[in-house]
């Protein structure tokens, strides 16, 4: 090989390498103004408690990431008696697994949409599953929202019921600011 | 000639990226999940760049300084990888777990380096006394 070529490929590498090492990863943190509710024929309400940390960047999903924590004890009904039971052993059993959590494990874009694929943890039981999302940008502020099925009997949150369906639809919000 | 600078490099940050990789995603998995601050990519990025520019350097050092070259170098190399570490040690992160974050990263200072530099004399032949 002539030594401009070696010359030529080292610096196509050297400026390769470089310039993905100083891309910056978009550090983003949930705030106030989130809201995950879940809908069936009965019951529904909301998750009044999240938290987590978001890296996204429209222009590098590989390097995005989704990194969610929902508080068990702050689930919402409408109804005290049922607030109270969701937290039993039967449900959640808050005691035990007092978080559901996601984390990503790969973030890709179809049409106008994205898609988050993840672990969802709940009740100590880890499925993937995939969540659709679109987004919403203004300023230092970012804005993921969308809805997706979740099978209540695939996490054993609860037991084969006439009343309460397997299937739960989730609709969430999540705001989050750049750190 | 340069072309053996330059294998060297290559064949260093792979080896690097492979060993820091390895230790990065089983720390993640095992300990404390800190991709979000530093992605499995990013590492295998810098060790490239890292290695890459190295690797000039010491080119450069061999042909002006002959046979002091790599010693210099090596010095010098050594010297900027302790000096690094005071990088994950004063960063002031605003994210989980972060007092935990200087004894994940600075093992990870010092992978490149310690293979780059054992690695070497297979690809650079001394300079004749």
């Amino acid at each position: 090989m002539k030594n401009t070529t070696i010359y030529l490929l080292y610096f196509a590498f050297l400026v390769l390498s470089t310039s993905v090492a100083l891309i910056p990863t978009d550090h983003f943190e949930v705030t106030d103004g989130y809201s995950i509710d879940f809908k069936s024929k009965d019951p529904s309400g909301t998750f009044k408690k999240m938290e987590g940390d978001i890296d996204f960047d429209a222009a590098n999903l590989e390097s995005s990431k989704f990194n969610l924590k929902i508080d068990v004890s702050s689930i919402s009904t409408g109804n005290g008696m049922q607030n109270k039971k969701a937290q039993t052993e039967e449900w959640f059993d808050a005691k035990k697994h007092p978080m559901i959590k996601f984390v990503s494990t790969k973030v890709e874009k179809k049409g106008s949409e994205y898609s988050i694929v993840g672990n969802l943890t709940m009740k100590g039981i880890t499925k993937i599953v995939t969540i659709p999302t679109t987004l919403s940008e203004s300023g230092n502020k970012i804005t993921f929202k969308g809805n997706f099925n979740v099978n209540r009997m695939d996490f054993k949150v609860g037991k084969k019921s006439d009343i309460v369906p397997d299937v739960m639809k989730i609709t969430y919000v999540v705001p989050a600011v750049k750190k | 000639m340069f072309k053996h600078y330059f294998i060297l490099a290559i064949i260093s940050a792979i080896i690097s990226s492979l060993v820091g990789g390895l230790y990065a995603s089983y720390y993640y998995k095992l300990l404390f999940d800190f991709s979000m601050v530093l992605p499995v990519w990013k590492i295998v990025a810098v060790y490239f760049s890292i290695s890459l520019i190295a690797a000039g350097i010491r080119f450069l050092f061999d042909f002006l300084l002959a046979r002091w070259g790599e010693l210099v170098f090596n010095i010098l190399f050594g010297a900027l990888t302790i000096a690094s570490i005071i990088h994950p040690i004063l960063m002031n992160g605003d994210f989980e777990m972060a007092e935990m974050y200087p004894g994940f990263a600075i093992p990870l200072y010092f992978i490149l380096t310690l293979i780059w530099l054992a690695l070497a004399p297979a690809f650079i032949k001394k300079p004749s006394k």
